[in-house]
């Protein structure tokens, strides 16, 4: 691997993996205020760029960065205080079956709308240029926003949480509700903010996201299943694990496709041109699968490998 | 009295198209109506209604009227089978499938068997849009037709096109994982390998299909490998990213695909911002020069809003299907079948075209266009402002394979 290959997949890696922590950060958060594993998370994120294209439409795409955001935060405080909230009491199988419910709603409600075919949602004018060079390529400067927007609301968050009142009643309410109340303090109150504000950061990813990726009624759904793997492999409700767990992800990602390496070619080095014959017909097929086509693969196989051997994530206090 | 009116009017519009419906001739699409392939369904019907309004004004098939009947097959084989019987009951004499070759061998297999056991009451299937060479090929049947060319005559023009850019010898070649992808990886390998011995494989991936959600490490592996040309079998969101992330990423290279015609394509491929470096190597585009094609596409378009030349099966269908019953002078489906066997007709890019008797595939010319911001007042696609700009048509008999269809005839 040249170094120009090293370092464009660290680049690509790092920001791929902070566009997934912006989404796996209110999932996280949610998680651990309320125990619920929300399936819509990413229906959350597709509302975010459609909301995003049509305010950028009127208004620009910074005030549409803003705006989109809350939009979608008051539509996850209203489903959580119309919908989650009474769901509640019939347990978290009740609340998980509803969220896959709102993930389905939401995707037909868009696709009511917007109709099927992908939104033309592009990248503004103002950051359409290249950022840097490095060996001959250009960086483009959205890219780099991206990046910086990442790192700005992880560092925001985390100083939200550790060192604000807010920070502390939010966490005192996952660990001592009951305490938390007696206090004085509007528990549901902070459990449907927790919601919306987990909302909004994937509003955000989403506005920011819509235009790299593809604004279309499937972008949730294809994104929805690697959410769940950081969360786990990070570690149910940790927001340093969902933080270190995208990185890895978007290591894993992107550097798998760089490496281009097959069992044969492991078997090569020590003189074995040939998988032989007596393991049959599996070793045979798997015998010129590369690295890089099975790559997007390897974080799922990370998810199950996680499950088995530390079930709590690498970060996570609890099984 | 206004009240009986309506309802004496409301009564007579039921008895007009019950007796309507009496002695249409029927025509029944069985695709995925919903989920994510339906927005691909959603335009295929369109550009075939719009065919089949133009033949019943102009009187229909030998004096009945054409009808349109819709199945969603929620795009998979086994609820093909199930909608195929329905369209049947429901008095479908030709069944088009289009969206997924899968979907295409349940049907063919389907009808089979409904014919053999129901001599008096056989059905057609057409194949609206999967281009598996199977399905002329092997999979080849006696009731079925396909309007579209296969990925083999298209890498087979690819392949021609490219002995005329010597200028390209370092190639990438970027395919999904699955059959659509790998059988087409290895015939441009062969094909384009043997018209061009000269091209160097600089690339060779294989990646999952409509799973990934950022394709720049792979356009990365594409700079860094010096390749000149990236052939690729990718589409929908596949092709869509890929297209941007390579815009984005300042990828030199030219890209040579098969679906870059398809719904959502030109949107990111304008977005991507990589003129002239986009190429469609598919049956036609906007861009082939024919007037006919052009005032198709003009009025077409300002009654969907939509191109309808990414589907040029449907047109192909409706227009082979009303010369033949022309010919045959009967719907009987024994007799259009003889029609069409060898019925000449004009594509919807005014070229000649025929479906060859030995196997039933469509014969005609092929396209080879770039994507290009075009001039004012140039047909554009999806509201781009950017176009097809033809570079290459490719004859028919450059790219007439030899049939491998061992047909068995009643």
């Amino acid at each position: 691997m040249s170094a120009e290959v090293i370092t464009f997949s660290l680049l690509n890696g790092t920001l791929y993996g902070m566009l997934l922590f912006l989404l796996a950060s209110g999932l996280t958060l949610i998680f651990s205020m309320m125990g619920v594993l929300n399936f819509a998370h990413a229906s959350f994120f597709m509302i975010g760029a459609y909301f995003g294209f049509e305010i950028s439409k009127y208004v620009g795409f910074f005030p549409a960065l803003i705006l989109a955001p809350i939009l979608v935060g008051l539509v996850g405080a209203l489903i959580e205080r119309y919908g989650l909230r009474r769901v509640h009491k019939f347990g978290h199988l009740g609340e998980l079956l509803f969220t896959i419910g709102v993930a389905f709603v939401i995707e037909e409600a868009v696709q009511m709308i917007w109709g099927r075919s992908p939104m033309d949602y592009q990248i503004p004018a103002a950051l359409d240029f290249t950022a840097f060079e490095i060996f001959g390529t250009g960086y483009p400067a959205f890219r780099l926003f991206m990046l910086i927007m990442s790192v700005a609301i992880f560092a925001a968050l985390a100083l939200l949480l550790t060192r604000t009142r807010v920070g502390l009643v939010v966490k005192a309410s996952l660990t001592h509700p009951e305490m938390v109340s007696m206090l004085g303090h509007d528990v549901p109150l902070v459990f449907m903010s927790v919601f919306g504000v987990g909302s909004a950061l994937a509003g955000i990813a989403g506005v920011i996201g819509g235009p790299i990726l593809i604004t279309q009624p499937s972008m949730a759904m294809s994104l929805g299943p690697i959410l769940f793997v950081i969360v786990v492999v990070g570690g149910l409700g940790s927001l340093s694990g969902a933080f270190v767990a995208s990185l890895l992800v978007g290591f894993i990602q992107t550097f798998a496709v760089a490496i281009d390496l097959s069992v044969a070619d492991v078997f090569g080095l020590v003189g074995v041109t040939q998988p032989p014959a007596a393991l049959g017909a599996l070793v045979s097929d798997i015998w010129n699968v590369s690295v890089s086509q099975i790559g997007p693969v390897i974080p799922y196989l990370l998810l199950v490998a996680v499950l088995i051997f530390r079930p709590m994530g690498l970060f996570g206090k609890r099984a | 009295m206004k009240k009986t009116h309506i309802l004496f009017a409301s009564a007579l519009t039921l008895m007009a198209t019950g007796a309507l419906a009496e002695d249409t001739f029927k025509f029944a699409m069985i695709d995925p109506f919903s989920g994510p392939a339906a927005m691909v369904t959603e335009r295929i019907e369109n550009v075939l209604r719009y065919s089949v309004d133009e033949v019943n004004a102009a009187g229909g098939i030998n004096g009945q009227q054409i009808e349109i009947l819709t199945f969603d097959n929620k795009m998979s084989a086994q609820e093909t089978a199930i909608q195929a019987q329905k369209a049947i009951d429901a008095g479908a004499r030709i069944l088009q499938t289009s969206v997924s070759s899968s979907n295409t061998f349940a049907l063919v297999d389907f009808v089979n068997k409904h014919n053999r056991r129901n001599p008096d009451d056989q059905v057609i299937v057409f194949d609206g849009a999967s281009h598996d060479p199977a399905i002329t090929g092997e999979k080849c049947s006696y009731y079925s037709f396909s309007w579209v060319l296969d990925a083999d005559m298209k890498t087979a023009g690819l392949a021609h096109y490219l002995t005329e850019r010597t200028d390209i010898t370092k190639v990438y070649l970027l395919n999904a994982e699955g059959s659509s992808g790998q059988t087409t990886r290895q015939s441009v390998i062969e094909m384009v390998g043997e018209a061009r011995p000269d091209i160097e494989w600089v690339g060779d991936d294989t990646h999952p299909l409509q799973k990934i959600t950022d394709f720049t490490p792979y356009i990365a592996k594409i700079k860094a490998s010096g390749a000149q040309a990236v052939i690729t079998s990718d589409w929908g969101a596949d092709l869509a990213l890929v297209l941007k992330a390579a815009g984005e990423g300042g990828l030199e290279a030219e890209w040579f695909t098969y679906f870059s015609t398809g719904p959502g394509a030109p949107t990111a491929m304008a977005q991507s911002g990589l003129d002239g470096k986009v190429y469609s190597v598919f049956d036609g585009d906007a861009g082939v020069a024919s007037d006919d094609l052009h005032a198709f596409e003009a009025a077409y378009r300002s009654a969907s809003g939509f191109s309808a030349s990414p589907f040029p099966g449907d047109v192909s269908a409706i227009r082979a299907l009303t010369q033949a019953a022309e010919k045959a002078g009967s719907n009987e489906v024994h007799d259009l079948i003889a029609a069409l066997e060898g019925i000449e007709f004009t594509t919807v890019y005014g070229a000649a075209a025929t479906s060859r008797p030995e196997d039933h595939q469509i014969i005609t010319q092929m396209a080879v266009s770039k994507f290009v911001d075009v001039p004012e007042g140039t047909l554009d696609e999806e509201g781009t402002g950017w176009g097809w700009e033809n570079v290459a048509i490719v004859p028919a008999d450059v790219i007439t394979l030899p049939t491998t269809c061992e047909m068995k005839r009643p």
